[in-house]
């Protein structure tokens, strides 16, 4: 059985010295808000910590417990839905998986064999300019004391976000998206956590009737489209992270991604059967699902943005992209 | 005309009155003549108030009574091919928001739009939807191409069915309207996409907020948005 040795104290830490556990650094009073925004990201990666949370997400309520470790200075994460019928997300290093009864999936299966950047690799948490970033009052969440940060956009492209902060630790116990007037969207928030702690590694193990399928190695597509697409319009401040072939339940479809560093979203083209799928839109606390055809040369695409940014921008999304033949 | 309705209009004005009393007010709106004359004096001094009318010149305007011709409007309206369920019984609707939390694990809201309209605002901020949501009572929320939300409520003229099978998900356009057969995105049309049948689009969620997880400070939160559904 593999332990994961985690430090509370720099003490400690020093005199094991061989850890990559992250030690526990409490949130100073002094720091801007972007530094407590930093430390967020950093705690929320790098430390261990074990916590039982609700997603409230429009008018739907999920409670999951939250299991988070570093094994082989890889973070490793299990995320637990408690109620219904048993299902989880199982984070080991680059391979993330759904685990269900019938059925586990990967999460994407991707083409290309680069491994996955993810933000803290690509030099760290950029706060981007189109939010303003206030610090709030002290408050407490899970029994723990927290201080609060708003980030408020400055245009009508993103949602709004409060932030709790553990006042120990940096690390994110609760968060608000809230639209242009205000309005809850979202709320995920822990209801008891334990941080810094030891994890051991079976608790990675998925729960009864669950299996975890080790990946096999991506077979290259079969076929490379013979298309290539752009965005004609990005909302300012997102940025491309992502731009990849992706194998998704059986097919392929060109997957774009943007990010502000707050939020994200997801652009999916696949070439469809006319006949098969619709249009259509869905929102859904602060997620936005969109689809759009898109008819060229004959053929029939499907556009599809998924995100978490009003339906507004959505749209101006697929309404932007443009397909153009291969040079 | 009694103190409850004079509150409950006022609360109605202020865009603060609950379901039930907008209900209770729009059937007492139907009856009581005096009702109307205040909720008709409200909203012109609250008019005049932020400057939309200037007294005196456009006083006039304020008299006249549009309801007749929007009346007339949504009777011209193409009909939607739908009527409400039959009246839920009092069991259901306290039930409601359990099942409706107890059936998480299948995304069940459901929209309805059009492209057209959308293409014909560029994209606009207000672009108009038809929204039906699985858990809203039988009233029917249009949303008009000037983006102002009316209440549509059973007695409205436009017929509105809404199917409501196990899964609570709900359809709400005829078959001859299904975007297969239309040619373009440009073509009229109305569409529908029931979330929970949409297995593609579970996927996308579900690849989505790896995505999300990797890219943006809130992190494994992503995760959790998903972990109920099954693709």
């Amino acid at each position: 059985m593999r332990r994961i040795i985690t430090v509370k104290g720099l003490a400690l830490l020093l005199v094991l010295s061989v850890d990559l556990a992250w030690a526990v650094t409490p949130l100073s009073s002094d720091h801007s808000a972007q530094q407590w925004l930093t430390q967020m990201a950093q705690a929320g990666r790098e430390l261990n910590y074990r916590g039982r949370s609700i997603l409230l997400n429009g008018d739907k309520l999920n409670t999951v417990e939250v299991i988070h470790g570093i094994v082989n200075g890889e973070p490793w994460e299990r995320i637990i839905h408690l109620t219904g019928s048993p299902s989880e997300i199982l984070r080991r290093g680059q391979q993330v998986s759904c685990l269900h009864p019938e059925s586990s999936k990967d999460f994407k299966a991707s083409s290309t064999s680069t491994p996955h950047l993810d933000i803290a690799k690509r030099g760290g948490l950029q706060i981007p300019s189109h939010y303003m970033l206030r610090k709030g009052g002290p408050g407490r969440v899970a029994g723990r004391d927290a201080y609060r940060v708003d980030v408020l956009p400055k245009d009508k492209a993103r949602y709004g976000y409060q932030f709790w902060l553990d006042k120990e630790s940096g690390l994110l116990l609760k968060s608000v998206t809230v639209d242009r007037k205000g309005r809850g969207l979202e709320v995920f928030e822990f209801v008891s956590i334990d941080i810094g702690v030891d994890i051991e590694g079976d608790e990675f193990n998925p729960g009864d009737g669950l299996k975890w399928i080790a990946k096999k190695n991506d077979s290259p597509l079969t076929q490379s489209p013979n298309y290539d697409w752009k965005l004609a319009w990005i909302p300012a401040g997102f940025n491309i992270s992502d731009n990849e072939m992706r194998v998704i339940d059986g097919v392929t479809a060109s997957t774009k991604v943007f990010t502000d560093g707050l939020a994200a979203f997801s652009v999916f083209l696949e070439k469809i059967d006319s006949r098969f799928q619709s249009e259509g839109t869905q929102t859904h606390g602060a997620t936005t699902a969109l689809s759009r055809r898109l008819p060229y040369e004959g053929g029939e695409y499907l556009v599809t943005v998924v995100g978490e940014i009003p339906i507004e921008t959505a749209m101006q999304v697929a309404m932007a992209v443009q397909l153009k033949p291969l040079p | 005309m009694s103190e409850r309705s004079h509150e409950e209009l006022s609360a109605l004005m202020d865009g603060e009155a609950s379901d039930l009393e907008l209900r209770r007010t729009l059937k007492s709106l139907e009856s009581d003549s005096e009702l109307i004359q205040k909720w008709r004096r409200y909203h012109v001094s609250r008019s005049v108030m932020h400057g939309d009318l200037k007294a005196g010149h456009d006083a006039r305007f304020a008299k006249v009574d549009l309801t007749a011709s929007i009346a007339a409007a949504i009777d011209k309206e193409a009909a939607h091919d739908v009527a409400i369920e039959s009246k839920p019984s009092w069991a259901s609707k306290v039930l409601q928001p359990l099942s409706s939390v107890a059936v998480a694990a299948s995304v069940s809201a459901m929209v309805v739009f059009g492209w057209q309209t959308f293409q014909q605002q560029g994209g606009a901020v207000n672009a108009p939807h038809v929204a039906a949501n699985s858990t809203t009572a039988p009233v029917a929320t249009l949303v008009a191409a000037n983006g102002t939300v009316n209440q549509v409520t059973n007695s409205a003229k436009q017929a509105i069915t809404i199917e409501r099978p196990a899964n609570a998900y709900v359809t709400t356009v005829a078959e001859s309207r299904l975007p297969a057969q239309s040619k373009a995105v440009a073509q009229p049309e109305i569409v529908r996409m029931p979330i929970d049948k949409n297995q593609r689009l579970n996927h996308y969620l579900v690849s989505h907020s790896g995505n999300a997880a990797l890219n943006t400070v809130s992190g494994s939160m992503s995760y959790t948005r998903v972990v109920h559904i099954a693709p």
